[in-house]
This record gives C-alpha cells, structure tokens and sequence, in this order.
C-alpha cells in the first residue's frame, strides 16, 4: 500500500507539475516540493475551487468529495477521529463586468480582509481568466508613466479594483463573448512559483497551498489500516467566507472532538527566520453547529504574507508533512 | 492624430507630388521580397523580449539581435555598445536608431543582512515591482531573489512603496555575495511573451524590442541592390537612461557623414487605454504605425510627415501621425542639423510589466521602415 501511495504521488507529480521557476535545488524531497510549486500554481477562488479539489481527489486513493464540495480521506476506523483540515481557496476576482471596448471589470470574491495593496498587487500584472473554454493571459492595464508627466499628480492612494480594467486583446464586448468569456468568469493573478535562495518558494498563499501539499504527502504515506483510531483529511472550501467547508467537516464527522485532535493549516505564521523546520502552533477554533469547536492551528513559518511573494521554506514543508503523518497516525502532535 | 489622407493636403504637397513620382513605381529588374508577416513578427519579437537587457547591461540582447541579422549584414560593435549595419552606398545616408536595452533596477549597495538596496535604470512607477519576482543578472548567470514589500503597510498606505530592495534568500552580506551578486548588477522582474486575443500580445520591454525587430524585419526583407543609398541601422544602448548611445553614434556620423534623416524607431505611447486621458496620443493599437511627430524631444519637420504619410497610402501601408511624451534616440541628431523623423507603433501601459502591443502594427512599421529605406 505504501508503495501504491507514492506511485500516486510521484504520477501525479510527473504529469501534473509545471516546471519549477529557478533552478536552486531545495534540500527537501522532490516529490513534495514539486507538489508545492504545483498547488501554488492553481488558482481556487473561493466558492469556485472545482479544478482543484478535482485534481487533489484524483490524487489521493479512496478520497471523497462531501456535500460541501470538500475533498475528504479516512483512514482507519473508530475512535479517537483526528481531523486535519486544509483550505483550498484563495481569495481571487470573478468577472463583474464587460464594457463595449471589450476590457473586464472585477469584483473581489472573499469576506477575508486582505490588507489595502491587495488589489494594488494587480495593477500592470498579468492575470488569468477561466472562461469556459479554458484559461486565457490578460493584463490589468495601467497608465504609461510617460502621460502622467506634465500633468497635476494625483493623490498617492494605492490602485483599487475600481480602476481594475483586465485587457483580453478584444476590442468589443461580442469579442469577450466569443472567447468564451462571461460574467462571473473567476479572475486571478498568473501564477508562476518563484524559487530562490535554497529552499524558498515565493507565490501568492504559497503558506496555504504548501501546507495542502505536506498534508496530502502525510495522507498517502499512511498505511490503509493499523493506526489508532479513525485519520481524517481534509481539503476545505470557502475559508475566505468563513471557513465553513472546514466547519462542515468538523460538524460531520469531528463533533466535540479534543482541540489537539483537529489540526487546521493554512494561516500565515510572520516569521523572520525560515528553514529551521519548526512548524507553528496554537489554539483556534472553528465555526461548529453551536458556538464555536476549539482546534489547534499549525502554521508554516511565512515571509512576505499576502503578498505576491509570500515565502515559506521547502524544508518546513516537509516537517510539516512529517508532523502530520505522525499525527494522522496516532502519535501525537 | 492626423491620418495619412489628410496631411498631404495640408503640407508640402509639391513635394510630395515630386517625392511620389520618385519613388512609387517599383523598379525594374528585381523580384518582389515576400511580404512581412506577423507569424514572422510574432517569432522574432518574442525571442527578444525574452532576452533582458537593463541599460548598460545590453549584452543579451545586442547577441539575439545580431544573430536575427540577414546573412548578407556585416554588424560592427562601436565602444559604447552599439550595433551598427550598413547597406547601399551613396549620398544622403539616412540613419535608423531602434535601441536594446530596457528598463530596471541596478544594485546599489549590499547590506550587512545580505538585502540587495536597489537604484532604478528609467522611468517607471516603483509600486509596480513591489513585492513581485526578481532576478538577478550576475556575471555568473541569473540568480533569483524578489522585490521586497514595504516594511509596514498600515491603514492608509501610499500607493508608491518609496526605495525598492531585494532579498536574494540569504541572511547576511557574505552569502549574497557568494551566490556571485554584486553592487553594479542589473535586477529585472522575469518575463514572457504571451498572445492575447487575435493578435495582440503582452510582455515587459516591448519598448523597444518591437523596435529593434522592426528594423530586423526590415533588414530581412529589403534587397540591399535596390538601395539607391547609404542607410546605417543602429541598435543603441542605454536610451532609457539619458539617450546615450545614440549621442554617441550621432556625434561621430553627424558631423563626418552629415545624414539627411534619421529615423528614431521607438515607442509610440497610446492614449488607447482604458485609463488614460485622450486628449492627444491617442494612436488605436491595430490602427498602423505612427510618425511620431511631437514629443518631449523633437519635432519631425511637417513637410517629412506630410510626404510620408503620402508615401505610405500610395503603398496601402497603415501609417498614422500623433503626438505623445517621452523623448527619443533621433533627437540626439538635431544639433548637427539632421532631421529626427519618429516612426513608433501604439504601446499600452508602457513601462510596465504587462505591455500590449499589436502585431500588425509592428508589420506596418517594419513595411514603413524598408519602404522609406529603398524608396524615400
């Protein structure tokens, strides 16, 4: 079965895993460090994760997508249930408008508060649209610095989505139209993961996405049967409208269970030094059915949070993914 | 903006009539060179703005030019990092100045914690580099790093992050340094060319690399026999940080070969954008090339305008004439009483990281740039 398990791992990471940005080489396993790139490669709006909570359920034998659109493994039976939850999504854009020049206008997606440079982060980026017929690269336009010289300044406030026209190529609404592009069409910035250093990775909720990653490397190197008890694992949606796909979990299948037996990633943990493995934690809790169900937070030690290049180091990844196995498979936290 | 059909009317039309008479019908005795395309534009134009090259720092890109050039060109380097290529003979030599390299960052200084502080080679808007990828050219290779975000945000921050630094990953000054990076090395965002719908494009240094390709595609097409004159194409340095190598080139041929024109291939920034004012540059990206005929530099002389405007319909070429900002290489030539004529095509969001061009602007303007090389 361990064997099965990493051949799923290493198929999904030969076939699924864009090429790495820089050449560096990490000290962690290549297998889960290619998973983090890819992961932090993808784009999951909030409330619209459906690509992938598709490929992590194709990538986790016996998995099975929840009522609340969650992807969800168990190993083992009986009690104690531990639970490890990992949101997928990330606070994004869904198209709000198209205008008769053909440009897309946007509306944030996410009750998170994300900091006022944000939506700044987009202005003269590169963005993709999912439209139906695939994605598509656009621009989010900004002035040439050239027009701006010879006129007043104007007040030094930082971009916001208002000023946020995404460009296509189209030159008319019936353009956007024909690129299978429509209202609603989720929006983000392009992703490409960006190494440096020795073992860092830089992209946008990297945190997240890397911990997702140590918790399905954790998930397929347990054995089907013989740990103590019942290990759960997660992928969550809508963490960014509050939590509520993990809370799902917890309500279905981890009622009044101990705090240390739910462990819940994916919040940024500042931190100034990276590498030292150490793996962040402390009391949480979640939205439950009645009031609120204590859980501890693990958090990956982050630089840079909520930006662009948000860093965390490969090998805290792979603590993080030891710890996590231990912990699925009933050795304590 | 004025259009071609109009300025001929306007201006110089006298000689216009006589410059028509001279140079539309084709001559005899010489196959037609295939037409440029924008399959070929497209090829050419990505290769380039996938090459970085920071003002002084244009080794890269002079090398991808270079080896674009038709088998026929003989390219010499002067000293200060140009490329040269001459073809026909005669009087008047006519000169073309597209330049190579592009904005960017250099490091100024290493600090005691490894932190790369960082000076800007241009002009552009910093908060566009904030907290995005970076890389580092060093004489070793590229060794990634990023833009640092601002230290603290707080309620109300500006929108300009003020003194960008980088972090190359490392804790102290040593370790930057043996990962081969030094004070003087240029910094750049990575980039890439990707098609857009039908055939727009996006990338970061489309100025000037369409330029440069243009005057590429030029070169490939034209039939060096048919020149009926001395023409000097220049791939210059260091234009977007004070117009340095161009001097340098006008200062040596302005006074010993005394040029007719030159031709500055640069950017044409448009009005064409959903943010800005369009009360002048207005050029429509898909729209032709553009004779940049004011600018924060120059003024091209009306009669040049008008008669290549004419020139340009007689051949069915897309060629408009605006006004925008900025100045360009050609103007270095003026004070040795050379004529700067401004040939560009519409830029959007120029100086930034997600430039949008045309590419059937940039076939007009390599069509505009052989048609005035054998013919005007």
């Amino acid at each position: 079965m361990r064997s099965r398990s990493r051949s799923a791992l290493a198929a999904l990471a030969c076939a699924l895993v864009a090429a790495p940005a820089a050449a560096q080489t990490p000290s962690a396993g290549p297998s889960l460090d290619s998973l983090v790139v890819r992961l932090a490669n993808m784009s999951a709006v909030t409330g619209l994760e459906d690509a992938m909570a598709l490929e992590l359920a194709a990538a986790l034998p016996g998995a099975v997508t929840d009522a609340a659109g969650n992807v969800v493994v168990s190993r083992g039976s009986g009690d104690p249930t531990r639970v490890a939850l990992c949101p997928m999504d990330e606070v994004g854009y869904v198209v709000g408008a198209i205008t008769p020049e053909g440009y897309l206008t946007l509306r944030r997606v996410g009750a998170a508060a994300m900091g006022p440079l944000y939506d700044q982060f987009l202005e003269g980026q590169r963005v993709t649209v999912f439209g139906s017929r695939g994605p598509l690269p656009g621009v989010v336009g900004v002035r040439s610095v050239h027009l701006t010289r010879g006129r007043p300044t104007a007040a030094d406030e930082p971009f916001n989505l208002d000023n946020a026209y995404v460009d296509v190529g189209a030159t008319s609404a019936a353009g956007v139209e024909a690129l299978g592009v429509g209202l609603l069409a989720p929006v983000t910035r392009a992703k490409r993961a960006h190494r440096y250093g020795t073992d860092l990775v830089a992209a946008l909720d990297v945190s997240a996405r890397a911990s997702c990653a140590a918790l399905l490397e954790a998930t397929l190197r347990l054995p089907a049967s013989g740990a103590r008890g019942t290990a759960v694992a997660a992928f969550t949606r809508r963490r960014n409208l509050r939590w509520d796909g993990a809370s799902f979990v917890v309500i279905a299948r981890a009622h009044g269970a101990a705090a240390t037996d739910i462990v819940l990633l994916g919040e940024t943990a500042t931190a100034d030094s990276l590498g030292a493995g150490a793996v962040v934690t402390a009391r949480d809790s979640l939205p439950a059915a009645q009031g609120f169900q204590a859980a501890t937070a693990w958090s990956l030690p982050t630089r840079y949070a909520r930006t662009p290049v948000e860093t965390v180091s490969l090998r805290d990844v792979a603590a993080l993914a030891d710890r996590l196995q231990a912990f699925l498979g009933g050795h304590g936290q | 903006m004025r259009h071609g059909g109009t300025g001929a009317q306007r201006h110089g039309a006298p000689l216009v009539a006589a410059l028509l008479a001279m140079c539309v019908a084709p001559r005899a005795g010489h196959a037609q060179q295939p037409p440029i395309g924008v399959a070929e534009a497209r090829d050419i134009v990505s290769r380039l703005v996938e090459t970085y090259g920071v003002s002084g720092h244009e080794g890269p890109v002079r090398e991808a030019v270079i080896k674009l050039l038709p088998a026929w060109a003989n390219p010499t380097i002067d000293s200060a990092g140009n490329i040269l290529v001459r073809a026909g003979a005669g009087d008047p030599l006519t000169v073309y100045v597209a330049h190579l390299d592009e904005i960017g960052f250099v490091v100024a200084a290493i600090r005691e914690n490894g932190q790369l502080e960082l000076r800007p080679a241009g002009g552009f808007f910093p908060s566009l580099f904030e907290a995005e990828p970076a890389l580092v050219h060093t004489a070793a290779g590229i060794v990634p790093a990023v833009f640092m975000p601002r230290d603290s945000v707080g309620r109300s921050p500006a929108r300009n992050p003020g003194a960008l630094r980088a972090d190359p990953g490392t804790a102290s000054r040593a370790a930057t340094e043996a990962l081969g990076i030094r004070v003087g090395d240029a910094l750049t965002m990575p980039k890439s060319y990707a098609g857009l719908a039908g055939t727009r494009a996006t990338a970061r240094s489309f100025d000037d690399r369409v330029g440069a390709t243009a005057q590429l595609l030029a070169l490939r097409h034209l039939d060096p026999r048919r020149l009926r004159h001395a023409v000097l194409f220049v791939w210059s340095t260091r234009e977007e940080v004070g117009l340095d190598g161009a001097r340098f080139v006008a200062e040596h041929v302005g006074t010993s070969e005394h040029p007719a024109r030159v031709y500055a291939i640069d950017t044409f920034v448009s009005a064409d954008a959903p943010l800005e004012i369009k009360t002048f540059a207005d050029a429509p990206l898909g729209g032709g090339a553009v004779v940049r005929a004011v600018d924060n530099s120059s003024v091209t002389p009306p009669a040049l305008v008008d008669s290549l405007l004419a020139l340009a319909r007689a051949r069915h070429i897309p060629l408009v004439a605006g006004t925008t900002n900025g100045g360009n290489d050609g103007s270095t030539f003026t004070r040795f009483g050379v004529p700067d004529v401004g040939l560009g095509w519409p830029l959007r969001y120029a100086h930034s990281p997600a430039e949008v061009i045309d590419l059937r602007d940039l076939v007009s303007l390599a069509d505009v740039i052989q048609l005035t090389a054998e013919r005007w």
